[in-house]
């Protein structure tokens, strides 16, 4: 009740920064503004919709994840346009991108099918940045990014002056503007001692952190307690009682005692066919406790014995036996793709061939 | 300029301030490095395959396709439409209710596996007996000669899968491996060897295996660039990996005594962290110091390669074995560290010819320093 209550409070409170047609809804998030539908239902985007106003989801897909149909009276709107699919019915897309929500989301605010087959991603409407910067998920949420996916750090106490001297752009280095930059909502071209210009994100100079060589990495955050990276929006909230853990594949989340935790995706055909999950007996399912909340994508479902599993984003969530060690990850295995880790980025784990 | 590039670069302008050969940093840093870029099961394999003499073994693919009538071959690959590659899954369903045999493997009893029967392999004696009688720490087996002459031999692991096209010439387990490794950055195995006063001959350095979070620096051609620097993966400050032996150097060639290593290991989409038990590595340096060739050998427990084994994907299929039937093998095959319940033998021992390029890895404690420089 009380997830429903908070996500009804984010509904009446968002703030529609954006225009946007009558059959959805902008919700103000630290990245942008997640769309959902009237009913604060998730709306997705779909990776193979690789062509303007073209959905490739079709039949029994359609059927997962529904298409965002038009009212009969709608209009379009700038970037907000209006096509027809292969069977005649009118769907919503937002700068060409067709609009779907996801048959297993079942709450407002639920966004379970965001990552699903790494092919689904909630849809938004990302905040304005200048050419060359991006978003990208990490560790520590969504932050602001170089063209490489390099993330970008700021100073605490830092105004529109860049305070880092010559010395200090040997670690911190510098994002510069081109000379004809022009502010753009949170953004504004500072002009460095040297002359050269400098993005600066909501008052703050930004940089990068000349130890990062990874897509996501944030080692900066260690590096200095004066710096961090410009988070746009924190990862969401975990129960209590998970851990993270560094594995081969990256930082995953685990439980109490660290051993990995794996989804078992549904949406996927695994090695093991339709055979019975109970009798994989390699598999221990997590279970909760009477007094479990939910948190996040985080719910407990009731078992036919009575007893109580965790799931994350609907999906049922287990543990493997042959982890003994903490952030063994023996559970991934190729050619059976149904269990997954959950990485604490949020982000697919590499290396899987999914 | 980043971490990396920058230690990469101050490295190799010391070096060149100095007129040194890169094999002489050592004696600047006393310490040498090298990021391991391929890593091959040790494979004898004789002209005229006098080592299989029964021929090479058939795999999954085969035997579920003997298993079926006319009408399911139809049914279950589109009338001959899907072919060996894209049935991985319908090849290993063989259990009596559709399970996996590579996933539970004893469900299903395939004929034996066609193990090595020739007396030549590589590797070590790891035993220290002549004739593989039983010991405390070892079951009974048959020993080999290597093909220079040198006997008491222990290469259980090649006994065990010298027979089947996927570990032979031209098999895709080792090479898939190494080309995912290549390419992903996962799996990096950096070899520190310290204490190390002159680079050819050293009678007491010790050597450690780290894990690195870089990728590989290559050359436009794809070859890992020597002397390229490597960061060494940490929790809470301190390397994940770092089990160590000690070691000497004779005329460019390190030889370690053994101990047990665990080691990151990544390639056709699994990974799997064993621990080497009595691993010994012996390593020979190019004389410039730019890359080393050499051999790890050591006991390499019997679940973890049945894991790795059985995870294969599409390598099930095509490398063609059966994974109950080598599972079986294995069991029998096993020659180190008995179970003391059972006496039965866990561990298998093996021989893996490792390629590897000089690098500088860069410790923790390092990272951020070097990143302000």
């Amino acid at each position: 009740m009380r997830r429903l209550l908070s996500i009804a409070a984010l509904i009446a409170l968002a703030a529609p920064a954006f225009a946007a047609p009558a059959d959805v809804v902008l919700q103000q998030r630290g990245r942008g503004a997640l769309i959902t539908d009237t009913k604060g239902m998730t709306l997705y985007m779909f990776e193979r919709d690789d062509q303007p106003e073209k959905s490739t989801c079709v039949g029994p897909c359609a059927q997962v994840w529904p298409p965002l149909i038009a009212a009969a009276d709608a209009k379009p709107e700038p970037e907000w346009t209006i096509f027809a699919r292969a069977d005649g019915s009118k769907q919503w897309a937002f700068r060409g991108k067709p609009l779907y929500r996801y048959s297993r989301d079942v709450l407002a605010g639920d966004t379970n099918g965001d990552g699903v087959q790494n092919q689904w991603q909630t849809a938004y409407v990302p905040i304005p940045v200048p050419p060359g910067i991006g978003i990208q998920r990490t560790i520590i949420g969504y932050v602001l990014t170089d063209s490489k996916a390099l993330t970008l750090y700021s100073r605490d106490g830092d105004t529109d002056g860049s305070r880092c001297d010559a010395a200090c752009t040997r670690t911190w280095l510098p994002v510069l503007a081109p000379e004809l930059a022009h502010p753009l909502a949170d953004w504004k071209p500072i002009v460095r001692k040297s002359g050269a210009k400098q993005w600066a994100f909501r008052g703050k100079p930004v940089y990068r952190y000349s130890g990062d060589e990874l897509i996501a990495e944030v080692s900066g955050e260690k590096a200095s307690k004066d710096w961090h990276a410009v988070v746009l929006e924190p990862p969401p909230p975990v129960p209590t009682w998970t851990s993270y853990r560094q594995s081969d594949a990256g930082e995953l989340i685990a439980d109490a005692q660290g051993h990995t935790i794996y989804v078992l995706e549904e949406n996927r055909r695994g090695r093991n066919g339709n055979v019975n999950i109970a009798s994989l007996t390699d598999w221990t399912p997590l279970l909760a406790d009477k007094t479990a909340a939910p948190v996040g994508s985080w719910a407990v479902v009731t078992l036919e014995d009575g007893s109580q599993q965790w799931t994350h984003k609907g999906q049922l969530l287990f543990t493997y036996k042959k982890d003994v060690l903490p952030g063994s990850i023996l559970g991934i295995r190729s050619g059976d793709r149904r269990f997954q880790a959950i990485m604490r980025s949020g982000l697919p784990m590499q290396g899987t061939g999914n | 300029m980043n971490t990396r590039l920058a230690a990469t670069a101050g490295a190799l302008a010391f070096l060149a301030a100095l007129s040194l050969r890169p094999s002489m940093a050592a004696e600047q840093s006393g310490t040498l490095t090298f990021v391991v870029r391929d890593w091959f099961t040790a494979m004898y394999e004789s002209r005229f395959m006098d080592e299989c003499p029964e021929g090479l073994n058939v795999g999954n693919d085969e035997y579920w396709w003997r298993g079926l009538s006319k009408k399911d071959r139809a049914r279950l690959t589109e009338d001959g439409l899907v072919q060996t590659l894209n049935r991985h899954n319908l090849a290993v369903a063989r259990g009596p209710k559709g399970e996996d045999v590579c996933l539970i493997p004893t469900l299903v009893k395939d004929p034996p596996l066609r193990v090595v029967e020739g007396k030549l392999a590589y590797g070590e004696n790891l035993d220290g007996t002549t004739d593989g009688h039983a010991t405390a720490k070892t079951c009974k087996h048959t020993k080999f000669t290597t093909p220079d002459g040198k006997a008491g031999i222990d290469n259980q692991l090649y006994r065990l899968v010298g027979c089947t096209y996927g570990w032979r010439k031209g098999g895709l387990v080792d090479l898939n491996a190494n080309e995912m490794r290549g390419t992903s950055g996962l799996g990096m195995i950096l070899i520190e060897i310290t204490g190390v006063d002159n680079p050819r001959n050293d009678d007491d350095v010790t050597v450690t295996f780290y894990r690195s979070i870089d990728q590989f620096a290559l050359d436009s051609a794809g070859t890992p660039l020597p002397f390229s620097t490597y960061r060494i993966e940490t929790v809470d400050g301190k390397p994940r990996y770092a089990d160590s032996v000690k070691g000497k150097i004779v005329n460019g060639v390190l030889e370690t005594g053994r101990g047990d290593v665990r080691l990151p290991f990544y390639g056709n989409y699994n990974f799997i962290n064993p621990v080497i038990k009595d691993l010994g590595l012996k390593l020979e340096i190019a004389e410039d110091g730019r890359t080393a060739t050499g051999m790890v050998t050591g006991y390499y427990d019997v679940e973890s390669f049945m894991h790795y084994v059985s995870g294969l994907g599409v390598a099930i299929v095509i490398s063609y074995f059966s994974c109950n039937a080598m599972y079986e093998a294995a069991q029998k095959l096993a020659d180190g560290y008995p179970d003391p319940k059972t006496g039965a033998c866990t561990m298998l021992s093996s021989a893996f010819k490792i390629n590897a390029f000089a690098a500088f890895a860069l410790h923790p404690e390092k990272q951020s320093r070097q990143a302000a420089r």
